[in-house]
């Protein structure tokens, strides 16, 4: 049973007091209230980025004002799957087998399950809040490292008022064999500010799939989505995650995503933007032991009026590190997609192996724009860098060639773009996966499901 | 407002320290620092019209409003109090062989490069031998109706022609250094190709005599007109001695259709200097222009050479090179910007970066929309010699128009082991091996070099490398 | 043909003056050249930010941030950096009031503004 929430909570602005009243309602630790009201100074003290900083160069968000946005909102009781939202339901149903699942809805988790078999090995895989109770000092330890309140203005909201979120741990040695899942589901006009925190010890391994969806339309209020994931890998550890954004067209999402990875891990991360009426995401990775290898994979297909916008950072801080990235998306309409990409390699990381590619396909009108700026910042001479990006329309010859086989030209049009985030999709293991993304991108690119090719 | 008023009403025309010929007070004691004063004696001193004060002193309040910026290499060391902003030709000759440094000197002897010439180049300021060849040069150049004039003496003598194309391809709020530029603009070139005509020996800036050569404040236009072609080179490859710590050149080039002009620079201003240039061109319908940059000297280079292709079927080609030795930074790169359909475009970039050297690239490539079948290729490599060296590179991709093909590529990579091995079994010693490495990898562009400068580009190249040219 | 809607009236703007309107979704730069009325989209098409904060002289109104003209009276880009004209709506005067109908042209631009 939920506790009913303090007033000033569900009110329609963020403040001093909602921070505040926020820690005592989830009955926090006094050094989690102190970091909170530290990090909502911070974010009154920093200004709004707007278009003359160069990080926010391209991406207008001068009426965006996330204090405006009701900071808390409730949601119902669950008791059973069968009591959660109907889209809910079927999201849990399309999916991935899962072996773990946790679903937010607004606010508030309300409900989890997880199989026998991992709760038997120490897998920790609950609620933020409920993690602080019973996981105190190793939360303590890690939580805002990697995405402090100081790193951007975002990040600072998130700091001061994140409610929900997900902690994931995973004990040494540990080999989580099936996928866990997690839900942020938005049905309300409000933020929502999911905070993640994942930690995978020595040569453990886990998959997890972090979605996020809701039902808003375009003629709906605007919501704010304000999220920050931290991401732990621990030595010889392997982590895949995945972040599905597929918002409703009223939401404004943003989401910082940093990982570590230690000594000879692996993180692999898959970061889709579907939905949302303008998406912003910060991909960090850092290669912060030698032996490290971070594989970034992005894609995103932006249409009518939609700004879908991704800045990614392969840090290396330490040599004989390997990071590979490749970001495509497809633009169509009066869209904006915006691909800012760094790889930066550090004095010392020497034998750096580091690679980037963004891709851009552009269908449709002429009114769609895309952006790309693949920049390299290297401070070490043994390295091999290399970064590319083009941006183009469906090729002329493949096309020719698929309709001299007598596939009609929407078809043959289909089957392209396909082809194009196949390049991506055929790195994720997950098949389950893989068909929510090929639907995802057929309604994107106009056709209905039935109009598959036999 | 300044600019508003007559010299007259600034009281310019009875100099306010009480000195009955304002020039002789002024150039036989310049001051540093810069304001209206300033600007109204230069415009006064090269009797210019009116217009162009007026332009010179709306480009002031332009300088003087716009911060220095923050995105590039680093400016703070800059101060413009601390600089002059105009010193007649006639200062330099107080300058003699004997005050110019000897590294100087040393690298004038390892070049090869005459007396004379050498005297010349290091502002010293005496007869220069081509002279006679300048002469023959003019001969033949009238002959076909070209204009080759030192910048004063393209407003003096063709008026019109600059009052029209002046100021339109960088316009003197573009940028702060253009701003300045525009305000004390001194020296640099005037070319004007009519129709048909081709000039087949390429014309340099050090052919002109009677002007400032090395100039910090040049700026130089050059129009070709129809189906004409010009290749200028600007500058010279031999260490350009000055005590100017700033040096902030606008080049605007103006192609009509179906002409071609190529533009060569290498640069190698002294290390103390901060090199700060705006160069322009406009390509129009089948027209092409091509920048090739050379960046060896100098404390920090700012300079992305832009093609701006605004007719169907222009074409625009960026070939930079840059070397950053210890405590250099060359930020330099390329911007192309298509605005009509069926334009192509290629930037190639080459970087080195040796010691603590840092060489970065900015690049802009935009494609507007509506300029359907247009091609680009961006390729920037960057190559590191020592392990403290630093490569960045940004470049900015703006793409409006589905139906074009955009590719960008870059690479880093240090001299290969293997690579070095091999040429040293060969018998060649470590440091020629790395240079014969870094000769090729800068092939591409020296090839694009008339010849001599192609041998001295990679001669200094060396120098450089050695640690022995100042 | 779109629709004429009132904007503005004639006394807001002064002669050299520029007003800015919003008007479903664009935002319109009224120009006042020597008592005359011009409409632009205040977009420079350079790099697609605001105009109006530039200075208007005679027809001629000057981009505050690179220094690009547009001539107000066509929409014109008179210098680099800009190469595209700037759409430019209709414009009635009916007594004391100033009406603008708007142009179909949109400007593409790195800057997207939403809603």
């Amino acid at each position: 049973m939920q506790k009913e929430a303090p007033e000033v909570l569900k009110g329609s602005r963020m403040s001093e007091e909602t921070v505040k009243a926020l820690s005592s309602f989830k009955d926090e630790p006094g050094w989690l209230t102190e970091k909170r009201l530290g990090a909502w100074r911070a974010f009154e003290a920093l200004p709004m980025p707007t278009l003359r900083d160069e990080a926010w160069r391209y991406t207008d968000i001068s009426d965006v004002n996330p204090e405006d946005f009701s900071p808390y909102v409730p949601s119902p009781d669950v008791s059973s799957e069968g009591d959660l939202p109907d889209a809910v339901q079927k999201l849990i149903r399309e999916g991935e087998e899962n072996s773990a699942l946790l679903v937010q809805h607004n606010s508030e988790t309300t409900y989890q399950r997880m199989d026998d078999e991992l709760q038997n090995k120490g897998v920790v895989f609950t609620d933020l809040h409920t993690a602080l109770r019973e996981h105190e000092d190793l939360i303590q330890e890690k939580l805002f490292r990697l995405v402090p309140e100081d790193y951007d203005k975002f990040s600072a909201l998130s700091a001061a008022l994140f409610a929900g979120g997900s902690f994931l741990y995973v004990p040494r040695g540990v080999d989580v064999e099936v996928p866990i899942q997690s839900y942020r589901w938005l049905d309300a006009i409000g933020a929502t500010m999911p905070r993640t925190l994942v930690i995978v010890e020595e040569n453990a391994s886990v998959t997890y799939i972090d979605e996020y969806a809701s039902d808003g339309t375009e003629e709906d209020e605007p919501a704010l989505s304000n999220g920050a994931v931290e991401l732990y890998v621990g030595q010889g550890a392997n982590l895949r995650y995945v972040s599905l954004q597929n918002w409703g067209r009223n939401v404004l999402h943003f989401n910082t995503i940093r990982s570590e990875a230690c000594r000879d891990a692996t993180i692999n991360s898959l970061v889709v933007a579907l939905g949302s009426e303008l998406s912003r995401t910060n991909v960090d990775a850092g290669l912060a032991e030698a032996g490290s290898d971070s594989e970034m994979l992005g894609l995103y297909f932006a249409d009518s009026n939609q700004v879908l916008d991704h800045h990614t950072l392969q840090d290396h801080l330490a040599p004989n590190a390997h990071s590979d990235l490749l970001y495509k998306g497809a633009l169509r309409d009066e869209s904006l997609a915006v691909f800012s990409g760094l790889i930066r390699v550090e004095p010392g990381a020497q034998k750096t192996d580091a690679y980037q590619t963004n891709r851009n396909l552009i269908l449709g009108t002429d009114d769609a724009m895309a952006v790309s700026l693949p920049r390299l910042e290297i401070q070490a001479d043994d390295v091999k860098c290399s970064h590319g990006s083009t941006t183009g329309q469906v090729d002329d010859v493949e096309l020719f060639y698929l309709m001299s086989r007598g596939i009609p030209r929407r078809e043959a049009e289909k089957l392209v773009v396909f082809g194009f985030f196949g390049e991506v999709t055929s790195r994720i293991p997950l098949k389950g996966l893989k068909d929510k993304l090929d639907r995802a991108i057929e309604g994107k690119i106009g056709l209905g499901f039935e109009e598959r090719v036999a | 407002m300044p600019e508003d008023k007559t010299i007259q009403e600034l009281g310019l025309d009875e100099y306010k320290y009480g000195f009955r010929d304002p020039e002789e007070y002024f150039f036989r004691t310049p001051r540093k620092g810069i304001d209206p004063e300033i600007v109204a004696m230069i415009s006064k001193h090269k009797n210019e019209p009116e217009w162009m004060l007026e332009f010179r002193l709306n480009a002031l309040e332009s300088f003087l409003e716009k911060p220095t910026p923050t995105w590039g290499g680093d400016l703070s060391g800059m101060d413009y109090d601390d600089i002059y902003y105009y010193i007649r030709p006639m200062e330099n000759q107080g300058r003699s062989w004997d005050d110019v440094p000897d590294d100087i000197k040393n690298t004038f002897e390892k070049l090869g490069i005459p007396q004379a010439e050498r005297e010349s180049l290091a502002g010293v300021g005496a007869q220069y031998e081509s002279e006679v060849v300048y002469h023959s040069l003019k001969k033949e150049l009238e002959e076909q109706g070209v204009i080759f004039l030192d910048m004063d003496g393209g407003l003096r003598e063709h008026e019109d022609i600059v009052k029209e194309y002046f100021g339109t391809v960088i316009p003197p709020d573009d940028n702060k250094f253009a701003a300045l530029n525009s305000a004390v603009w001194s020296g640099g070139s005037f070319v004007y190709i009519p129709p048909g005509v081709s000039v087949d020996i390429p014309l340099q800036a050090y052919f002109r005599i009677n002007a400032e050569n090395m100039g910090q404040f040049e700026r130089t236009l050059i129009i070709a007109d129809e189906d004409s072609y010009v290749h200028y080179i600007e500058g010279c490859t031999a260490p350009t001695y000055t005590t100017n710590s700033l040096h902030s050149a606008v080049v605007e080039l103006i192609a009509k259709p179906g002409a071609r002009i190529r533009y060569s620079t290498i640069q190698n201003w002294s290390h103390n200097t901060y090199n700060l240039v705006t160069k322009r061109g406009v390509a129009h319908e089948n027209a092409t222009i091509e920048w090739v940059d050379g960046n060896l000297g100098s404390k920090l280079t700012m300079k992305y050479p832009a093609v701006y292709l605004v007719g169907e079927g222009a074409r625009g080609e960026i070939l930079s090179v840059a070397y950053a030795g210890d405590g250099q930074h060359q930020d330099a790169g390329g911007k192309v910007v298509h605005a009509a359909p069926n334009t192509s475009s290629l930037i190639t970039s080459k970087s080195i970066s040796k010691g603590t050297g840092r060489s970065t690239y900015r690049g802009l490539l935009k494609v507007h929309e509506g300029c359907h079948d247009s091609k680009s290729r961006v390729e920037c490599d960057a190559l590191l010699l020592d392990e403290n060296a630093r490569t960045d590179t940004y470049p900015y991709i703006e793409i409006e128009e589905k139906k074009v093909n955009t590719e960008h590529e870059a690479t880093v990579s240090k001299v290969g082991e293997d690579q070095l091995f091999y040429l040293m079994s060969r018998g060649l010693s470590e440091e020629e091996a790395i240079a014969m490495v870094v000769n090729g990898f800068i092939e591409p562009i020296a090839k694009e070099l008339p010849l001599e400068y192609a041998i001295e580009l990679n001669r200094l190249i060396q120098l450089e490398m050695e640690g022995s040219v100042g | 043909m779109a629709e004429f809607h009132k904007i503005a009236r004639i006394a807001d703007v002064a002669p050299g003056e520029v007003g800015v309107y919003e008007l479903e979704g664009h935002r319109v730069a009224l120009c006042n050249v020597d008592g005359e009325f011009h409409a632009i989209e205040d977009v420079c098409t350079h790099d697609a930010g605001p105009l109006d904060q530039g200075e208007l002289i005679g027809n001629q109104i000057k981009c505050p941030r690179h220094g690009a003209k547009f001539d107000v009276t066509t929409g014109k880009a008179l210098t680099l950096p800009a190469i595209r004209p700037v759409p430019k709506h209709e414009v009635k005067v009916e007594g004391d009031d100033i009406y603008v109908a708007l142009a179909e042209a949109k400007v593409t631009g790195t800057r997207r503004r939403r809603r």
